[in-house]
């Protein structure tokens, strides 16, 4: 198996205070355990509700966030491996020129005091690839034509263009450095509904063109199973349920998984005929403390299915079928 | 700009302000064109003289005019007026040459008795010295008035020098950065003014004095900005354009000035019209301690120093003061523009009114 | 009818010129039924809605009228509209944790909003009525909660608090301007059902406001689309879906992808460009521009609301079905 990315039992806890005179030893949980393999040319979707972690785990690729546990391991094309646990300040700068990361809202990610031209070309100005004015000029208008935008439009600034377009040049700005792997962070949740599928099919188009690697981040669990070639569904910063997104579209075990999808407001899907709570395998959704670390089951308070071992363990990811894992001690039973 | 001539037109009190800093960096300018006299010419005989330009006599009719008075007290410098003695007031006569901008010989002033008058014109009045002082602060606006941008100007610099590294790196070098910061601003700023003075050299040229002095305030004045910098540079870093330029290798140098400070310059530029008074009166004060600017130079604070603005000096020779009168204008007009260019930045501002 | 609105008109004096934000829209609703506004950001949909409860902005400029069981806001009083705010119509919004006041608790929230319709009430008559609205809503033991601050909720419980002070005085409408947008799918689950529920047991009628055309039409009567401040198409939920007359509604069905499609089997259909600029609509259909089916004529003048079998704003008579898609 050819991984390009690889998650080993990452763990990140933040402080909750901080300052000279904070206490220490309390800490917020935002990732526990996770471990992800990522092939090279396919897509990982990492699915959840907000505060689950899938942003925490997605930034630590990028050396954002350190993990306290674990490493990340990138394999990059040329056969060069950077170990999270194991890089310096140049692996660091290199790796980042590998792997790019698009953020949700394109309003807020792109500068609004330069240009199109400057902010494709901000960084790749300061990187060892630069090829001079000239020339990153005939790639910075090959990279618009890329997206759907106008050569002229370099000239502009953002605040011109329409939230689309914006993110269009959001992943411009990514690309043009020529990157092996992107991180889609809700690239399409601030989009207009449709906007977001002229975003997708740019995304699926430039994947193609690119040979990318994608880790696909979303609260939505039909447009991650629509774009991603595998799935990853976090829960309290924990992988509750993987499979491959064909898989996971026809058989979801974890009974989270299963509350996402009966969530979902389908009319197409006749199943659905009374959509709300009563399908819902929750009673009320009660807050969690992410302060105090996981004794049971991370979903154990929410779970109509729970019996007492869910409160005393955790569960561990198991085989469902061939690539296809769930973290319940009640796989196969419910 | 166009915002700006907008919000401009509503407020007649920023209009007049902005055409009285126009009138004042103008005088400052032409100094020896508009000035009479020179700063140091001294007419004995008159000191304490009251100002004596009047604008109607029989003698001349209706049109500027020096009224002549005699000393009838030399102790006490009293005056009284000569009844018919009156000399006309020309334009653009022949008095002491100079060189306009140090390089363009004249001889002419915009207005004057010529250089014949053995009584010399006083529109302020004169000092101890019988020195005009009217000149004197047209000379003095030098130093007062350029003092405030070079001295906002250094401090600005360190503000955002500082402020952009505190803000941006966070830990260890913000918590120094902060402390020290701190230092400057919970000593008393007069003690830590006087305390900055005595440690320099108390023999110093004219222009020695003027850059300690410049440099000392700059040195009060920029741990207040480089806090707010420093907030707000924390906080526009968390923007996702400024994660994006991280990831993407830009050095923190050129994130932190070319990045991030831009995104503020609305703010520093009212820092600015707003700091400027501050200047200004921070060297008045020390010139008034008699720690500033001394003779032969001049300043508007060293026109009103201890040794000449005493109760009684005050009583009997009241146009003394009118330096004073020049700084408080000066400092209102710069306030009153300050709050202008925040209502123009003031994104809500128009929602308002 | 409860509620008629007839040629609303919302114009915005902006720096760039007037912005015409709604250009006309005429509905009807009756007692307790469900309708539900879709549209995109810039629509108008939002803007219709806080003019019904004259919520606008100084430099808005609202034309047109709304009769509320006979009685127009538009030429009330401040007293008499501050009454009907809460009393008639009450409005809910995306994000839940902004409409609070972060220094009072929820007992006082409730206090004050009891105190504004009925000055008379004490703290314990409030507090009892507060109880029960919060029962109403689902809020789990709302006695032990009522001291709490709104920072110590989580976002699903912000909005049921919100909707139990929007029931405070009994209003026959509750307008709900993205309620759910803002929260997690799970919550967003809860949230409309609770609506479900109250608009069963109270009669309520409910504005549902949102952009998501799957997630109304599971629970609305009716359903209103909106585009460039105009209506493109009105019908009952259960045929809008199925027998499409417009175009944009099409394209909004189309362009997200179903439960289970895969992008290595099902492709999906985007509308093309984006919406037009509101300070300049042009004069034609708004949608033109963008439309697969667009004809010569579509561009000369806006199309009149065809009232067959629903309403629609499209010259070409019909359902529409989706050539490229299958």
């Amino acid at each position: 198996m050819d991984n390009i990315l690889e998650f080993k039992n990452i763990e990140k806890h933040f402080n909750l205070e901080a300052g000279l005179f904070s206490s220490f030893g309390r800490f917020v949980y935002a990732v526990n355990d996770v471990s992800i393999s990522i092939q090279r040319g396919t897509t990982y979707g990492l699915v959840g509700e907000s505060g689950c972690g899938k942003t925490t785990t997605a930034r630590m690729a990028v050396g954002l966030y350190t993990p306290n546990k674990g490493n990340i391991v990138y394999y990059a094309q040329n056969g060069k491996i950077f170990d999270s646990g194991n890089m310096n300040k140049q692996d660091l700068n290199e790796l980042r020129g590998k792997i790019k990361y698009i953020f949700q809202d394109p309003s807020k990610s792109l500068n609004p005091r330069m240009n199109i031209f400057q902010i494709l070309t901000s960084g790749y100005h300061h990187s060892s690839l630069w090829p001079g004015k000239m020339k990153a000029r005939i790639e910075a208008e090959k990279i618009m034509l890329d997206v759907g935008l106008a050569t002229e439009d370099l000239l502009r600034r953002p605040a011109e263009f329409s939230g689309g377009q914006r993110q269009r040049i959001s992943i411009a700005r990514a690309l043009i450095m020529k990157p092996e792997f992107i991180i889609c962070d809700e690239v399409v949740s601030a989009l207009d509904v449709s906007i977001q599928s002229q975003i997708l099919n740019l995304l699926l188009g430039l994947r193609e063109k690119y040979k990318l690697s994608i880790l696909f981040i979303a609260h939505d669990l039909t447009v991650t199973t629509f774009f991603s070639d595998r799935i990853g569904v976090m829960y309290r910063g924990r992988i509750v349920e993987e499979g491959s997104a064909l898989e996971i579209a026809g058989n979801r075990v974890h009974p989270y998984t299963r509350l996402l999808y009966n969530s979902i407001p389908s009319w197409k899907d006749e199943k659905h005929e009374e959509y709300g709570m009563g399908d819902n395998e929750v009673s009320n959704s009660s807050e969690f403390d992410s302060g105090v670390a996981l004794k049971g089951c991370p979903f154990a308070h929410r779970c109509k299915f729970k019996i007492e071992i869910c409160t005393e363990q955790i569960p561990e990811l198991r085989s469902i079928s061939s690539g296809h894992f769930s973290a319940c001690f009640r796989n196969g039973e419910i | 700009m166009k915002n700006f001539l907008r919000a401009l037109r509503g407020r007649p009190i920023a209009t007049i302000s902005l055409a009285v800093l126009l009138i004042l960096y103008l005088g400052m300018a032409f100094a020896e064109f508009i000035a009479p006299y020179s700063p140091g010419t001294s007419f004995a005989d008159y000191s304490y003289h009251p100002p004596n330009v009047r604008f109607y006599s029989k003698e001349l009719g209706l049109r500027p005019q020096v009224q002549a008075h005699a000393v009838i007290n030399g102790i006490t410098w009293e005056y009284a007026r000569i009844q018919g003695d009156h000399t006309k007031i020309s334009f653009f006569v022949k008095g002491v040459p100079y060189k306009l901008f140090g390089f363009i010989p004249m001889e002419r002033h915009l207005f004057g008795v010529g250089q014949n008058s053995k009584y010399p014109l006083y529109i302020m009045g004169s000092d101890n010295l019988g020195r005009d002082l009217f000149s004197r602060i047209v000379y003095g606006s030098r130093i007062s008035l350029s003092i405030g941008f070079i001295g906002i100007f250094i401090s600005m610099t360190l503000a955002i020098l500082f402020g952009g590294l505190a803000g941006f790196y966070g830990g260890i070098p913000d918590w120094l950065i902060m402390r020290f910061s701190e230092f400057f601003i919970l000593i008393p700023g007069l003690y830590l003014i006087l305390f900055l003075r005595s440690i320099l050299s108390s023999t110093m040229d004219s222009g020695q004095s003027y850059m300690v002095i410049t440099v000392i305030l700059s040195f009060v004045g920029w741990p207040g900005t480089a806090r707010l910098i420093r907030g707000m540079v924390h906080s526009i870093k968390r923007e996702d354009f400024i994660q994006n330029a991280i990831l993407d290798g830009i050095p923190a140098v050129s994130i932190i000035y070319k990045q991030i400070i831009p995104q503020m310059s609305s703010i520093i530029v009212v820092s600015i019209a707003l700091g400027i008074p501050g200047f200004i009166l921070g060297e008045t004060a020390l010139s008034y301690l008699g720690l500033g600017i001394v003779d032969p130079a001049v300043s508007w604070g060293s026109l009103i120093n201890r040794d000449i603005s005493t109760i009684n000096n005050l009583k009997n020779y009241p146009w003394v003061l009118s330096p004073g009168l020049f700084l408080l204008i000066t400092t209102l007009a710069f306030n009153f523009i300050g709050d202008l260019l925040r209502d123009v930045f003031d994104p809500y501002y128009k929602d308002r009114r | 009818m409860m509620l008629q609105i007839n040629n609303l008109k919302v114009d915005f004096s902006t720096p760039r010129g007037i912005l015409k934000a709604v250009r006309g829209i005429t509905f009807n609703l009756s007692e307790g039924e469900f309708l539900g506004i879709v549209g995109e950001s810039g629509s108008g949909k939002s803007v219709t809605a806080a003019s019904i409860m004259k919520l606008i902005p100084t430099n808005g400029l609202i034309k047109g009228e709304v009769l509320m069981n006979g009685k127009n806001p538009f030429t009330m009083s401040t007293q008499e509209l501050l009454s009907f705010r809460g009393s008639e119509i009450a409005m809910i919004f995306q994000e839940p944790g902004r409409s609070f006041d972060p220094i009072y608790n929820i007992r006082k929230t409730f206090f004050e909003t009891f105190k504004a319709h009925d000055p008379a009430i004490n703290e314990d008559e409030s507090e009892a009525r507060a109880i029960k609205l919060l029962q109403e809503v689902h809020l789990p033991h709302p006695e032990d909660r009522l001291g709490n601050f709104p920072h110590q909720f989580s976002g699903g419980q912000l909005q049921r608090i919100m909707i139990a002070l929007a029931l405070a005085s009994n209003p026959k409408l509750l307008i709900a301007d993205e309620p759910t947008t803002a929260l997690d799918v799970t919550i967003q689950a809860e949230i409309v059902e609770l609506l479900k529920e109250l608009k069963r047991k109270r009669k309520l009628a409910v504005i549902f406001i949102t952009h998501d055309i799957e997630l109304v039409s599971r629970l609305a009567d009716r359903i209103l689309v909106m585009y460039s401040g105009l209506v493109m198409e009105d019908n009952k939920a259960s045929t809008i879906l199925k027998k499409t007359h417009h175009p944009y509604t099409l394209g909004l069905i189309n362009s997200l992808p179903t439960f289970g499609n895969h992008y290595s089997t099902h492709k999906l259909v985007s509308i093309p460009g984006n919406i037009p600029d509101p300070v300049l609509p042009g004069k034609g259909c708004p949608f033109a521009p963008r439309c697969r089916m667009v004809k010569s004529e579509c561009s000369m003048e806006l199309p009149a609301l065809n009232r067959e079998d629903g309403a629609y704003r499209c010259i070409i008579k019909g359902p529409k079905v989706n050539t490229e898609n299958g």
